[in-house]
């Protein structure tokens, strides 16, 4: 991937400039193979980051436009993903989960940040 | 001490009540670590080798008690670690009697057994000693279950422990909660939830504190101790985690080192390099601990949580080794944390 918006995050943080691109590659990587969206914790272990230290290099290109934040709910018993929302408003409107066979309440549900590409513009340069 | 009866008979009646509220599992470990090791497995044996101790001027009475409160303060708890952020430098000494006072917790020149106490958040002490505070809260929850033979609820009553931990000088706090019953005073959506009540603790540190607590990372620590290997620090007892897939995967091993697996060990040589750990469990290993340890410590670090658990009886020393193992291990923050 090298669009415009993404070099733009890379001149606007040039000190960070490597491991954007470790990033770049690892995104692309990703979702040619089919990944849906992308989690800090799995970039993090790929690069050899903390998840904090993924979390900052993908929002930054979350707000360039590039990538767009989401919110992945979990069944805090099962680990099952139960949806994958835009926004906490959505979080009111979980589905029903199958392996407890239950309507959860939400502090029996796990919300984990995930990123998803904006377009498709990185499945194309991926 | 003066005056006081010091015949066997007398000692195990003053001991008694409060040892037989600690597994003896644990309090042989315990003995051992202050080389005073004998041979006791079961309740009558331990008493009557703790009282012989006592009776030959070997263990006081007050170090006996301090320890018991030690394993009050460390057993069957989620600790939680943090570092300061933006705190007061130490000395401390002049605004933190004055954030103690106003919060109602008393400054004692001792620790303290917490007792019953029934309301949610009673402070039961503050410890200073140079630049290190040890602040204890308790509080009544209930179990709630339904009785199979009578339909009726059947409630029980559990007395939590929650302690805090804070160095000064290194600017690092750590906090330590029982985990909590169905029924308590801390509410979220109408209900009592495990989140609001580990919250609600967070929130009175933060706010004795006058400062950030920013949880340190635990998946890197859980990455070196795997990766240790002469010597291991750590058993692999139960091992998860998520691969580029997003994937789950769990092995157990009920006596041996996952590690040991081959078929693990083929994944790990492969894969494991990005591999995102969950919450492995390990027993923390005695002949690498320095003499610290002298039984195999469970310990199981919840990543997502955030937290790492201890047995259900632990002495202070045991937890205090564990977090220890836990901060040397921490990542040190690189250029991107400063953008955060």
């Amino acid at each position: 991937m090298s669009l415009p918006k993404f070099e733009h995050v890379k001149r606007n943080h040039p000190k960070l400039a490597d491991w954007l691109d470790q990033l770049n590659v690892y995104i692309c990587t990703q979702l040619s193979s089919g990944a849906a969206f992308l989690l800090p914790k799995l970039a993090a272990a790929k690069l050899g980051l903390t998840d904090g230290e993924a979390f900052i290099l993908l929002e930054l290109l979350a707000r360039e436009g590039i990538l767009h934040r989401v919110y992945n709910v979990r069944c805090r018993e099962t680990d099952t993903l139960l949806a994958t929302v835009d926004s906490i408003d959505a979080l009111d409107d979980i589905p029903h989960c199958d392996d407890c066979d239950s309507d959860h309440p939400s502090s029996d549900l796990r919300v984990e940040i995930a990123f998803k590409p904006v377009g498709d513009g990185l499945m194309r340069a991926a | 001490m003066s005056g006081q009866d010091n015949s066997t008979d007398a000692i195990r009646t003053r001991i008694k009540p409060t040892l037989d509220r600690f597994a003896v599992k644990a309090l042989k470990a315990w003995l051992k670590v202050i080389l005073l090791p004998g041979a006791a497995d079961t309740r009558a044996t331990i008493t009557e080798l703790v009282v012989k101790h006592i009776a030959e001027g070997k263990l006081a009475e007050g170090a006996l008690e301090t320890a018991l409160i030690g394993f009050e303060e460390a057993s069957d708890m989620r600790v939680y670690l943090f570092r300061m952020v933006d705190a007061p430098k130490f000395p401390p000494v002049q605004w933190l009697l004055d954030r103690l006072n106003a919060l109602n917790i008393p400054l004692s020149d001792v620790r303290v057994f917490a007792g019953q106490r029934s309301k949610p958040m009673s402070p039961i002490y503050a410890h200073l000693e140079g630049g290190f505070l040890r602040v204890k809260w308790a509080e009544e929850h209930r179990s709630v279950k339904l009785d199979d033979a009578t339909d009726k609820p059947v409630y029980m009553s559990f007395y939590k422990r929650i302690v805090l931990n804070v160095d000064f000088h290194a600017q690092i706090a750590e906090l330590r909660l029982n985990p909590p019953e169905n029924r308590h005073s801390h509410y979220d959506g109408g209900r009592p939830t495990a989140d609001a009540y580990y919250k609600a603790y967070l929130d009175k540190a933060k706010e004795l504190l006058n400062c950030s607590l920013q949880p340190i990372e635990l998946r890197p620590i859980i990455k070196r101790l795997i990766e240790e290997e002469d010597p291991r620090v750590v058993r692999l007892h139960i091992e998860n985690h998520t691969n580029q897939r997003d994937l789950k995967l769990t092995s157990k091993s009920s006596r041996a080192d996952v590690r040991d697996d081959p078929e693990w060990k083929a994944g790990y040589q492969g894969n494991g390099e990005s591999w995102a750990w969950d919450s492995p469990s390990f027993y923390w290993q005695p002949k690498v601990s320095s003499g610290f340890l002298a039984r195999e410590l469970f310990s199981r670090i919840d990543v997502d949580e955030g937290f790492i658990k201890v047995n259900a009886d632990c002495s202070d020393g045991e937890v205090e080794y564990v977090v220890t193992q836990i901060r040397a291990r921490e990542a040190k923050p690189s250029e991107i944390s400063g953008l955060a």
